[in-house]
């Protein structure tokens, strides 16, 4: 005779955001659909003082704001003028293009100094700093999010969350393999005298994490090919390779300031 | 008698017939009076050859071309036996690739199935996956009691193992998982296994009762709510902090995008800041995929807004999908922004003698010294710039001051030229200087539409940073006797040609 189960004491598991395991269409899913409101995640070092209101500006998939720099300010560690320097605005790419920056975030400490939150180029990769709001010219705003899948090989550019393009890529072999993260592009380049780069080529504000050593610091860049039988494939010191035919509709697609997913 | 001589003797008859060289009269009754014969030797004819036929045949093979003809038969034979085989294999090979395509369609389905609903059935019971709860459901266990152990992971972190025991042949538990019981945003992997040993001693290895399901918001519906702000007709609408003074008009703009793809059905929306009454816009009806709609509303800065000095705001909305069984409506803040007030300060300035204040930053190096220019948007392709208290656009500083500052800073790089201007109320005369070489020296009287103008060709300039200045030579005023000159410069960076050799890693 069967007899009514007891019911074991209910045990709550709290949620944990993790992406660790989500399939990666999954994540691309999840990337595009979260709310904007959210804001990106702020790194470590670089969290205004507390009480101080964070406006986010950009969240990095269908909203991202860029400026170009209007001088050579000093990046900060915090929206403070004492705070620690990490570095300096810079007007020039290593290809001698505008460079640009991503604006983050914004907040009015005390002070009354507007101060933004930017996304600083370089290594290691992932670096946000503050400059005062002065130091940056007028904002400019890209509704697009290019996502880079390293596991299906497949570029795909998002427009307000809505897949428009999708081309396969090469990345980065085992031993200098594309860094992961959330990019921007720098510039965008007409190759010329270098076919392996194919027609075009767009900069972006990716470093290798190992060749520090090369030409220009080792900037990732998204060009096209000589060798389109390798594509999709990992054939690359870091670069993302698209077929010829790609990286020009690519190229075409989408505007400085555009964020850049790699996962 | 052989071939040949029965042929002659068919000719012989033949020409017989025909009545040899006979009259012509002859010739003409031929015919007519023929015919049956003609239709007797052609039937004649016919039965010779029938009956020669099978006499010719092995008269014209010998013994080694019969055995190659039988050799020839045997070959064909094998090419067709191994040609059908051949057939049979690839219809083989060909059904049980549509076999094994058709159960991994089965199989995937299936999974899709599972994985949407989080149910999975075995022989000894099923589980359920909510986004909110886990059921295991345990069905056909001997008698006896059992303990069952479940685990719960989420995006891959397990949570449990929790320790379940029944008595009887089944048994249900069910374990709550997420916060309050809702469902969260953004996508989550859900994994629950239960496995069991019987204390009847019919222990079980391995997980016996598994499944997946995604729980989370889905593209398909999902929209943004973005809220910004701008104070009534100085600018445009920004999402960052602004100041305003006590009788000024904060006007909002909250846009909604559809970003998902369905349409979504938007309601409640709710601004604490908005005065009542001032709400407009919205949609008629519901939000197409990939559009938007924007409410406006207004509030009038008061003494109460001074008195706390700044105040935050944020917006709501509610989305329902427009979707047959999926008309969970989603509820979603909007940015924050920010309105400050600050009280007033009486200052007295000599117009022309005293330099801008500087903000808090220190000097970098030899650029001048930063000014602190007053509340001011400055919008940019249809794209809205913003700076609370401080601003790019340099003409601010020269109405704010009587020290007129440089504009027409080049955005970015520039390749060919650009145009730096100076405003001249008050001016005397500018000398421009790049990188410290003197350019050209204007006064009062080459402005134009009150502006003195200088075209910078750069062109020839080398690739990278240079220096602009301007030393501004002031009229002198009431308060000072000898003319005030003023310095002010900027960095305008020359850049490269786009058509280049990328440094890229490759």
């Amino acid at each position: 005779m069967p007899t009514r189960a007891h019911r074991a004491a209910p045990r709550r598991h709290a949620w944990r955001p993790r992406a660790g395991t989500a399939a990666a269409a999954l994540l691309a899913a999840v990337l595009i659909a979260a709310a904007p409101t959210a804001g990106a995640t702020p790194k470590a070092g670089a969290t205004p003082a507390a009480g101080t209101p964070l406006i986010a500006l950009s969240n990095q998939r269908t909203l991202t704001r860029w400026a170009y720099p209007s001088s050579e300010a000093t990046i900060r560690s915090s929206p403070a003028a004492s705070s620690r320097a990490i570095g300096r605005l810079r007007f020039l790419t290593s290809d001698e293009q505008a460079q640009l920056y991503v604006a983050l975030a914004a907040t009015t400490p005390s002070s009354g100094v507007a101060w933004v939150r930017v996304e600083v180029p370089g290594r290691p990769n992932g670096q946000t700093g503050w400059v005062p709001r002065a130091a940056l010219g007028s904002f400019h705003v890209v509704r697009d999010l290019l996502l880079v899948d390293r596991t299906r090989l497949l570029a795909t550019v998002y427009r307000n969350g809505r897949a428009i393009f999708s081309a396969p890529v090469g990345v980065g072999k085992a031993s200098t393999a594309t860094p992961a993260g959330v990019f921007y592009v720098t510039e965008k380049l007409v190759t010329v005298g270098a076919p392996v780069y194919g027609p075009y080529a767009i900069g972006t504000s990716a470093y290798a994490p190992t060749l520090s050593e090369w030409p220009g610091g080792g900037v990732v860049g998204i060009h096209g090919t000589s060798e389109p039988q390798l594509i999709p494939g990992r054939p690359s010191h870091g670069c993302i390779r698209m077929r010829n035919a790609d990286i020009t509709r690519l190229w075409h697609l989408i505007g400085a300031g555009t964020p850049i997913q790699v996962i | 008698m052989d071939e040949q001589t029965e042929a002659s003797g068919f000719l012989t008859h033949v020409r017989a017939y025909r009545g040899g060289s006979g009259s012509g009269r002859s010739r003409r009754r031929a015919p007519r009076a023929s015919f049956a014969r003609r239709l007797a030797l052609a039937f004649g004819l016919i039965f010779v050859l029938a009956a020669f036929a099978p006499a010719v045949a092995p008269a014209s093979a010998s013994g080694e071309s019969s055995t190659s003809a039988e050799s020839r038969a045997a070959t064909a034979l094998e090419e067709r036996e191994a040609r059908i085989a051949q057939h049979k294999r690839e219809a083989e090979e060909i059904r049980a690739q549509r076999k094994a395509e058709r159960l991994e369609r089965i199989a995937q389905a299936r999974r899709e199935r599972e994985q949407r609903s989080g149910t999975r059935a075995t022989e000894f019971g099923h589980v359920e996956i909510s986004c909110t709860a886990v059921t295991w459901y345990f069905e056909k266990f001997p008698e006896g009691t059992h303990t069952v152990t479940e685990i719960v992971a989420i995006d891959g972190t397990l949570f449990g193992p929790v320790k379940f025991t029944f008595t009887g042949t089944s048994g249900s538990n069910t374990t709550p998982i997420g916060e309050d019981g809702e469902e969260p945003k953004g996508g989550h992997r859900i994994d629950a296994r239960a496995k069991w040993g019987s204390a009847t001693g019919s222990a079980r290895t391995g997980w016996d009762i598994s499944s997946t399901r995604v729980c989370g918001r889905t593209p398909d519906a999902a929209f943004t709510i973005e809220k910004r702000q701008q104070i009534a007709g100085t600018g445009g609408f920004v999402p960052t902090p602004l100041v305003g003074a006590v009788g000024q008009t904060v006007v909002y703009e909250i846009v909604v995008s559809n970003i998902g793809t369905v349409p979504i059905a938007f309601s409640n929306f709710s601004d604490p800041r908005c005065d009542p009454g001032t709400i407009t816009g919205g949609p008629g009806g519901p939000v197409a995929p990939g559009t938007f709609t924007k409410f406006f509303c207004r509030h009038l800065l008061t003494a109460a807004d001074q008195a706390v000095g700044s105040y935050t705001n944020t917006a709501t909305i509610t989305g329902t999908p427009q979707v047959l069984g999926d008309e969970t409506p989603s509820t979603q803040p909007s940015n924050t922004v920010v309105v400050t007030v600050p009280t007033p300060k009486k200052e007295e300035t000599p117009p022309g003698n005293k330099e801008p204040p500087t903000n808090k930053e220190p000097p970098t190096g030899k650029e001048p010294p930063k000014q602190s220019p007053p509340s001011e948007e400055k919008g940019a392709n249809g794209v809205l710039a913003s700076s609370a208290s401080q601003g790019p656009k340099l003409e601010v500083l020269a109405s704010a001051t009587s020290a007129p500052a440089l504009s027409g800073r080049p955005e970015g790089c520039v390749r060919s030229s650009f145009v730096v201007s100076v405003k001249a109320k008050n001016v005397k005369s500018v000398t421009f200087y790049l990188d410290g070489h003197r350019l050209k020296t204007l006064t009062a009287h080459s402005a134009r539409r009150g502006r003195l103008s200088v075209r910078i060709q750069t062109a020839r300039l080398k690739v990278g940073v240079h220096r602009l200045t301007a030393r501004i030579t002031m009229i002198p005023n009431a308060a000072s006797v000898k003319a005030v000159t003023v310095v002010r410069s900027l960095k305008f960076a020359r850049c490269a040609s786009a058509a280049v050799s990328p440094k890229f890693t490759g």
